[in-house]
């Protein structure tokens, strides 16, 4: 490990590795919530045409990216939110409009030719340069910063538009946030992890810290984990084993997601057992009756009540959990679902 | 000493509503005092949640005035006088979100920009949560909770933001009968406490020792504007009475409403 921090391009690596690892997850997990999960893909379309520019005329591509995905991210942004029946049509037009132009304008570049853009498709340790590395500090600084004054707003919106509007939220303006917010995290990403990779790193640590936390902050705390964790690892891997370090960095992510996946599906096994061996009904201060109002139901041997939706059935002092109101009326739990239990 | 009549806090004057250019419900005069329970009942596509939606600016107003708290809907600013539960049959979200977190964004109305929520933000949110009787889930996934626990956490949403008018769109629809008693309980303690009701509802059985006052929206116009005692006591009077003349082009409407048992039909058919 202190052989790679001797290396000056190693050390920029790992630090540009740092920022987007941190700052992807943060703006993605928005994302996930509105269903965009593939808005980013097209928003690193735009931003290569940018790059190529920025080959083209000669300045720093970063600049020109930034310019390009903004724009881009404004503009779909304002055709999603007018639902126009042709506005899927025309994203499809600017995210291929894009790639298409960033070949023709590369090929016609006096310094580059369409094989330049493969470092920024796909991410290359060895890219990073010192000016890159403050841009994107700062970009990042700005993200962090957005995001901390702008999560609560953006969680509204993203999970209940309607609400939020009635609430007196400016809805237009935070989704063009959330917009601008991904275009920017879509250029940090492109030294490293590449403009057509950086989508999953927006992605994939939500996805598997979903399965983790128990909350929105903690499953953004557990995202913001597994993306520095892919990123940062992904690099060291990414050198060792002279590999492109965007495609490592997203299979590393897709396999903490694997993991975690299967690690969920085995503990909910497990709890559902435990579960299907006593489940006690919570925080019950009501006693049901035949007149409690509740809904009976004969339940082979004794009668369940519904209640809010489930199945109440009295045990000692308490009230088990049986099985859903499906199979309600037939008198056999034959159609439960795994909660039903013979505890009585 | 003479008895003043509470204030009106919301007002509508002839307020056509609708999306776009396309008017649903048309001519409404409807003013509403506080410390009502008004009940606004209809067939489905009458049009009564487009007025729901329309006090918030979520459906066009294409005709009108609509004033909420003696101001024009399109100036008023004063958001978290006014709350408000959308009719969702779910809080399933793709990602994970507590009980408490979904309660807290009902504060972010009455939140500056720069501020973090604040002591009295939280017990505002704890508050809301024990009204609705979900103090105890508060750090439950809502994907966990029953369809009827999570309208209780969309109207715990709405009341921790403090609101002096509550309007709930369809809050029974699709929750079971013991559930809706529940419902009905934890909104009584609210009118109790003062809080003026609107609720938008094709069933009137589960609001009926509640209600102070029906409106019947009916093929996008009011029908019945009156006490709870008028209502049930005009019975499908009222309704037979009502111009129904307009509706000729719409055969499927064309039976007048009838009210009975709690419900109210048409040609046989419950609506």
């Amino acid at each position: 490990m202190s052989e790679i921090l001797a290396i000056d391009f190693m050390q920029r690596a790992l630090l540009a590795a740092f920022l987007v690892g941190l700052a992807a997850p943060l703006v993605g997990v928005f994302l996930v919530q509105r269903r965009l999960a593939l808005i980013g893909d097209g928003m690193g379309h735009v931003a290569l045409a940018g790059v190529a520019v920025g080959v083209w005329a000669g300045q720093s591509p970063v600049w020109t990216a930034l310019i390009g995905a903004v724009i881009a991210a404004v503009v779909v942004e304002l055709i999603r939110s007018s639902a126009s029946a042709n506005g899927d049509v025309a994203l499809a037009i600017i995210f291929y409009g894009g790639i298409a132009a960033s070949v023709v304008v590369i090929a016609k570049s006096p310094r580059g030719t369409p094989a330049s853009l493969t470092a920024y498709l796909f991410g290359a340790i060895t890219t990073v340069t010192p000016g890159d590395l403050w841009v994107f500090g700062v970009l990042t600084a700005v993200i962090l910063a957005v995001v901390a004054v702008l999560r609560w707003r953006l969680f509204a919106v993203a999970s209940d538009e309607e609400y939020a509007r009635s609430a007196g939220l400016p809805v237009l303006a935070l989704n063009l946030a959330l917009a601008v917010l991904t275009a920017v995290t879509v250029v940090v990403s492109m030294r490293i992890v590449g403009l057509l990779l950086i989508s999953a790193l927006m992605i994939v640590p939500n996805a598997a810290a979903q399965l983790i936390g128990r909350s929105f902050r903690s499953s953004l705390a557990w995202a913001v984990a597994i993306g520095l964790l892919c990123s940062v690892g992904g690099v060291v891997v990414s050198y060792g084993a002279d590999t492109p370090s965007g495609g490592t960095i997203v299979m590393l992510a897709i396999g903490v997601f694997m993991v975690t996946a299967i690690g969920s599906a085995v503990r909910g096994r497990l709890a559902r057992a435990a579960a299907v061996f006593h489940e006690q009904a919570e925080g019950h201060g009501h006693e049901h009756g035949p007149r409690c109002g509740h809904e009976a139901i004969r339940h082979g041997d004794h009668v369940d009540y519904l209640h809010d939706g489930h199945r109440h059935a009295p045990h000692g002092a308490h009230y088990d959990e049986h099985a859903e109101a499906a199979d309600a009326g037939d008198g056999h739990p034959s159609g439960a679902r795994g909660r039903s239990r013979g505890s009585r | 000493m003479p008895v003043t009549a509470p204030p009106v806090v919301i007002e509508l004057r002839g307020a056509t509503f609708g999306y776009g250019e396309k008017a649903v419900v048309t001519d409404v005069d409807l003013a509403i005092r506080a410390g009502e329970v008004v009940l606004v009942l209809g067939p489905n596509g009458s049009g009564k949640s487009t007025i729901a939606k329309g006090l918030f600016g979520l459906t066009d107003l294409l005709a009108g005035e609509v004033d909420v708290f003696g101001q024009a809907r399109a100036s008023f600013r004063d958001y978290p006088r006014l709350g408000y539960v959308p009719q969702r049959h779910t809080l399933a979200s793709t990602v994970t979100v507590t009980v408490g977190e979904v309660v807290s964004s009902g504060r972010l109305s009455r939140r500056s920009w720069f501020r973090l929520a604040t002591r009295n933000d939280r017990t505002h949110v704890r508050r809301a949560l024990e009204l609705v009787g979900l103090a105890d889930r508060a750090s439950v996934d809502v994907a966990d909770l029953s369809g009827g626990q999570q309208r209780r956490v969309l109207i715990a949403r709405a009341l921790a933001g403090e609101p002096e008018v509550l309007v709930m769109d369809e809050p029974t629809a699709g929750v079971d009968i013991a559930s809706q008693h529940g419902l009905v309980e934890v909104l009584a303690r609210l009118v109790d406490e003062g809080l003026t009701l609107l609720v938008v509802t094709h069933e009137l059985a589960a609001f009926a020792d509640l209600v102070s006052r029906v409106v019947v929206i009916d093929g996008g116009r009011v029908a019945f504007d009156g006490s709870r005692e008028g209502f049930v006591a005009a019975g499908s009077a009222v309704l037979h009475d009502h111009d129904w003349h307009h509706h000729i082009d719409q055969p499927a409407r064309r039976a007048p409403l009838v009210w009975s048992e709690g419900t109210l039909f048409r040609g046989g058919r419950r609506q």
